[in-house]
């Protein structure tokens, strides 16, 4: 099998990951924050270290405003519903995924929040702040975008948009689902006041757990209520950081994973695994363009991910013949509607390779392969 | 007054969460202070179920001097004999 579908998830799964994660689950595995016995404490310091190797990983610096969530969605609703107000207008790119679409239309729906979207595609850093601006309202609370698109290579200037928003007040939400782990990210430098990421792509982690990292700028209401093992008595969750935003049990084992996952990005090198992406990409590129008949979009956006086409058939289609000759894709439209409409995909969406930590010259070769076999 | 039958031996710092209180262990720790992570009864606090760092009384005012520069949020602060 060839698995080029990484920014769904990253596998195979990090055997650091993996080694971590089951050691967490036979040795340490208890409740953190939820009594005093060893077991109990053991875990609590575990989950701690963790939140300091993120806060150092993320440029954030303060441990505690880190909070895990069961994904990164998860972290983005919390962020914006947290964050936004009654009339509140928002700013987000062309290419957001529907992590970020789905709840802005939520809140527009339930809390007369309106949002507008600026283009990016082929803008420079001033040609993107000059779109920007062009859209700021007298009520805009917030502008939220990705840093890396999850259907091309494209990725967002975020130190000139962060210091866009601080110069004007703006609150600066992120969502750093596809770019964590191999684009550098620095929440302080890049001025972002929140930042979702997921556990288990570029961080090399398991599902099942997300990272809000949430700058000192930043004032959340809760998304939700329940258990957090302090101040029983009190009808409200407490004010403390990180608990606040953790009601409930924390995904231990996950968060295990994910250290492990953090620690085996950092022995590779951020900068080592996004230049092996782009090798990957230049070499998918440079054959499937060969062949002829295909249509890249957005060829000269270099990255981990690479979005085509056979031209004239459906992209799940090509698809199909990729998985049957033991290739795993993803076709369609990504969960990133906006996106594909602005790259001007067919309405049946594109096949989309998402190179990861694992993959090699020799895999895309065999793409090229197949795809000179069925359609040369 | 204390006599020295009864001066207090602990200091334990109530904060607001677990995580609080384990940073609040890593500053002490930072400090040469000698700190434990401990649960607190509901009855002991203001606030009920807390947790909070047990360090030697003498270090008192080490301790409060660290967690205002570590920008921490005590409490209150209980003394036990």
């Amino acid at each position: 099998m060839i698995y080029f579908d990484n920014a769904a998830t990253s596998f195979p799964k990090s055997p650091r990951a993996i080694a971590e994660a089951t050691v967490c689950m036979r040795t340490w595995c208890g409740n953190p924050g939820r009594g005093a016995h060893f077991l109990s404490r053991a875990t609590s310091e575990k989950v701690y270290a963790c939140r300091e190797l993120l806060s150092d990983f993320l440029g954030l610096n303060a441990p505690e405003r880190i909070v895990f969530t069961q994904n990164t969605t998860f972290a983005l609703n919390m962020a914006l519903k947290g964050a936004l107000r009654h009339g509140d207008h928002v700013l987000c790119s062309e290419l957001e995924h529907n992590a970020v679409l789905r709840p802005l239309h939520a809140l527009q729906q339930e809390r007369g929040i309106s949002f507008d979207t600026f283009p990016v595609l082929g803008r420079t850093a001033e040609q993107i702040l000059q779109e920007i601006t062009t859209r700021i309202k007298k009520n805009t609370a917030a502008v939220v975008c990705l840093h890396a698109s999850n259907i091309c290579s494209l990725s967002l200037p975020l130190s000139s948009i962060g210091a866009f928003c601080r110069a004007r007040g703006l609150l600066f939400m992120v969502d750093a689902a596809q770019s964590a782990g191999h684009l550098p990210i620095d929440m302080h430098t890049m001025q972002i006041d929140a930042l979702a990421v997921p556990a288990h792509k570029g961080l090399l982690g398991i599902p099942g757990c997300g990272v809000l990292a949430l700058g000192e700028r930043i004032s959340l209401s809760t998304l939700i209520e329940g258990g957090s093992g302090v101040n029983s008595l009190s009808r409200t969750m407490p004010e403390e950081f990180p608990e606040r935003f953790e009601a409930g049990t924390l995904p231990v084992v996950a968060i295990a994973g994910l250290c492990g996952g953090i620690s085996h990005v950092m022995e590779l090198g951020s900068t080592e695994l996004e230049n092996r992406a782009k090798r990957l990409f230049f070499a998918a590129r440079e054959r499937i363009e060969a062949l002829g008949g295909f249509e890249i979009y957005e060829p000269t956006a270099a990255g981990a991910v690479l979005l085509f086409n056979k031209i004239g058939m459906p992209s799940t289609e090509l698809a199909r013949i990729l998985d049957k000759a033991g290739i795993c894709t993803r076709a369609g439209l990504h969960c990133a509607p906006l996106a594909h409409q602005a790259l001007k995909t067919p309405t049946g969406g594109a096949v989309r390779l998402s190179f990861g930590a694992f993959n090699t010259s020799a895999e895309v070769d065999v793409l090229w392969r197949v795809l000179q076999h069925e359609f040369c | 007054m204390y006599s020295s039958n009864t001066f207090p031996q602990k200091c334990v710092a109530a904060v607001g969460s677990m995580t609080a209180a384990i940073k609040a262990q890593r500053v002490l720790l930072s400090a040469n202070i000698s700190a434990e992570v401990v649960a607190l009864a509901p009855e002991e606090t203001r606030r009920g179920c807390a947790y909070g760092v047990e360090f030697a009384a003498t270090f008192e005012n080490a301790a409060r001097a660290a967690f205002r520069a570590a920008r921490i949020s005590v409490s209150q602060y209980i003394l036990k004999g």
